[in-house]
Order: structure tokens, then sequence, then C-alpha cells
């Protein structure tokens, strides 16, 4: 472990040219994932951390039809802020079941999402909302799809010299919520998490509502599964097992679980029909 | 650009300076430097809450904050310093009434914890005690006796 250096640039710009400049450092955020890893001997070739804490980066507004979440927020302001809240509940409750609330203090959703772990909880919320990501460097800055930044566990395609700087969410009001299965109350790491997200007003282009579910630890990268209203307007109590078991056999051929030291791929495969089944009840409230 | 060596923030209503290396947690930074040895180091990855302070107002894991990243206005509070705040009084009191303190080491974490919980929700639950502590591991109670404690101060408020 050779880091022995810590840098608190003067501007975001110079931070920026510094990431560019400087071949063996690494952002840090809220350090609840990075200063873990760093304990247990990853990123060995480390020899200094830099932080952008002091630009603003914590701050959510609006901004035309977009939502800009920065990348510095942390769990515990996501969770409690009223945007979220009330237009996208499944990132809100996500949020608050992060870690502990210790944890949701100090994490941050921008090292969540570059942490890259197929099991951090933010990210599956962020898939059901179509969000972006802004990604900045010293002399660039594009936006990227949350379902093309992340390769598998760990990698993503962002430089060595960028930054993630918002998360961009439309503004478009959901309901929807987050369900992740874990060893205990607090502090645990999903098994399996599902988030879902459906559309509140009619979405122009398609003249439906969309619903949008998530799965999270049961694949390297999140899995993603649309659907529309319409399959909503057709369930009843009667139908409603039937109608479902089609769907697990979708879910079966899209998620690729693992046995890993949390869980196994039977035990995951499981979980992730019931999970989708308690979504689907908590969406169309159900009394089955 | 800065390299720093040295950082400045409020601790118990003091502003300290201290030097730092780039990996030292706030947890070592108190208990090795400032002289706080209520925050426990008992995992030292942030899942067992014994090394608990508040951050603004706010608990957080001191083992996993990195002291260089504290700023001049970060204001952090430990048990020490809320030995004459009415509240922390009424929680220890209770705590200790109750039976809810054996080998001692979670509880300055536990009490930050209930200190927090009482000072942000109004006549809390079973659950929100439960949700509110659940970052703070005992491997002694068994836990029902810091819940009682916790049920304790609340009636005593």
């Amino acid at each position: 472990m050779k880091i022995d250096s810590y840098i608190l640039p003067d501007s975001l710009q110079e931070g920026l040219k510094i990431l560019d400049s400087e071949d063996k450092i690494k952002v840090i955020a809220g350090g609840t994932d990075l200063v873990v890893k760093i304990k247990n001997g990853y990123y060995s070739e480390l020899e200094g951390l830099i932080s952008f804490h002091n630009f603003n980066l914590d701050q959510i507004v609006i901004k035309d039809d977009k939502v800009l979440i920065g990348s510095y927020c942390s769990m515990y302001s996501i969770a409690a802020n009223q945007i979220i809240r009330e237009y996208f509940p499944a990132l809100a409750i996500a949020a608050s079941q992060v870690g502990s609330l210790q944890i949701q203090n100090l994490a941050t959703i921008g090292g969540n999402i570059a942490n890259a772990s197929p099991a951090g909880d933010t990210i599956p919320p962020l898939y059901t909302l179509d969000a972006e990501l802004e990604l900045i460097s010293v002399n660039s800055s594009r936006v990227v799809k949350i379902c093309d930044f992340f390769v598998e566990p760990g990698k993503t395609i962002m430089n060595k010299n960028e930054l993630i700087k918002n998360i961009i969410l439309p503004l478009r009001k959901t309901e929807g919520g987050f369900i992740k299965v874990g060893e205990r109350k607090a502090h645990a790491i999903s098994k399996v998490s599902v988030a879902f997200s459906k559309e509140k007003e009619v979405d122009k282009t398609s003249n439906t509502k969309k619903v949008v579910f998530a799965f999270g630890a049961v694949a390297p990268t999140v899995v993603k599964l649309e659907l529309t209203e319409d399959f909503f307007k057709t369930l009843n109590k009667e139908n409603f097992l039937g109608q479902l078991d089609s769907y697990y056999s979708v879910i079966e051929n899209i998620i690729k679980p693992i046995d890993d030291i949390r869980s196994t791929k039977f035990y995951r495969t499981k979980l992730a029909k019931e999970l989708f089944k308690k979504a689907i009840i908590a969406i169309t409230k159900l009394d089955v | 650009m800065k390299m720093i060596k040295k950082v400045s923030f409020k601790l118990n209503g003091n502003q300290v300076e201290v030097e730092v290396d780039p990996l030292e947690s706030l947890l070592n930074v108190l208990r090795n430097k400032l002289g706080i040895t209520s925050a426990k180091e008992g995992c030292a990855k942030g899942e067992c809450g014994a090394c608990t302070v508040l951050l603004n107002d706010k608990p957080i894991t001191s083992c996993l904050k990195l002291a260089f990243t504290l700023n001049t206005n970060d204001n952090v509070i430990t048990v020490e310093g809320l030995n004459s705040d009415a509240l922390m009084c009424k929680i220890q009191d209770a705590f200790i009434r109750k039976g809810a303190v054996q080998c001692g080491f979670c509880t300055p974490g536990m009490l930050i914890s209930t200190y927090y919980l009482l000072k942000n929700v109004h006549n809390p639950t079973s659950e929100d005690i439960k949700k509110y502590l659940a970052g703070n591991l005992c491997r002694c109670t068994g836990y029902i006796k810091i819940e009682e404690a916790v049920k304790f101060a609340i009636k005593n408020l």
C-alpha cells in the first residue's frame, strides 16, 4: 500500500487536470467502499487519492425537463429529498436501504455507481428511471445511458481521467419501489434486489405507461425488464399466478445468477421470481 | 492544489488542527491525536458502529471517514462533547438503569445513535428504535435491554 498523497484541488478544472496527468491516483467520495477495499489490499498500485467534495457536486436541481443529482450526493440526502421521493420513489427507497444510517451519511451515489458492484443498491432504480450519467474530464464531457455504462463487476466504460458529475433523470413522475434481500436488516449486501418504477403519466410516444423492473445481483450487470401498463390492466386475483408464470420463464432466461459467498444460483433464481411477484403486488395493490 | 498535511475542524465545540496521513481515518485522529476515547474501533470497515460519532449532526462511522476530507467548518461531536447535554444525560442514565451496558464497547456508538434518534424522531416506535440503531452491533446484551433503555429514556423526556 503506497498511498502517500491526498489532493484537494483548488478548482474542479484543476482537479480534472490532475486526474488527467497523474497516473496512480483515484477519486474518493464517501469512501465507504473504497477505504475498505484499500485496507483489504485492493488498488495496491495507487499512490494518491483526490477528492472533489468542495465543488458543490452534492446538489439536486431541476433543469428544464431533467433532474440533476450531483455525484457527491449522500444516500441520506437522496432518500430525504422531496423531489426524489415524489418523482423517483424507487431511488429514494433504495438509498434509504444502503448499509446503515451511518453509512448513508457518508456514501455517495457517484461512488455507488463507480464501484460498479452488481449488488449496488442505487443502480437498479436508475435503470428503471432511464438514468443518464454526465461524465467530465479535463477537456471533454459526455452523457452516457446507465445501461451502457457497466461492463462487468467493478468495471465501467469510464476512462481513468473521467469523473461522474451528475446523474440525469427525466422529470417524469413515477410510482415504484425497491426490495432487497440480505442477511441482516441493515448493513446487508443484496443477495438479490429488484427495483420497479411505473410512469404516472402516459408516455406520448408509446401511448402507454411504462413499467420497468431491474434486478440486481443476479448477473454481472443489472438486468432490466420492461412491461407496459396493458399487462397490469388484465391482472386480477383469479389469473394472477397464471399470468405471473409466463413472466417467470422470461426472468429465468434473462438473469445469470451465480453461486458466491452470499448466496447460490438456485436461491437467487427463486428469489428473483418472488421479488418480482412482490413488486407486481405492490404496483397493482392486488390482495393475493 | 494543496498537498494537505494538516486538517482543521470543530471537535466538541473547539476548533482543532492536526496533521494527518492520507489514509488516516477520523477515528484514528480522534483516538490517537485528540484524546477522544469514546469512539472505538470494532471492525475498521464501517459495519459495527462502535466508532459512530456525529458529523454535522449526523451519525457516521468514523473509521471510514478519511480525515483529509474534513473542512474547517465540519463539526464533529462525540460522547465527551455531550457530557453536559441534558438529553444525553437522560440516555446514559437510562442505559445504566436498564442494564444496557455490559462490556461497554458498543455503548458510545449506541448512545450517539440513540441521541440522533431522539433528536429527530418524535415519539419513536419500536420499529424506529430498531431502524436507527440497526447500524450498531452489540455482542453482549442481545439488544433487548438496549431497546428497553431507549424506551425508558423516551418516557422520561
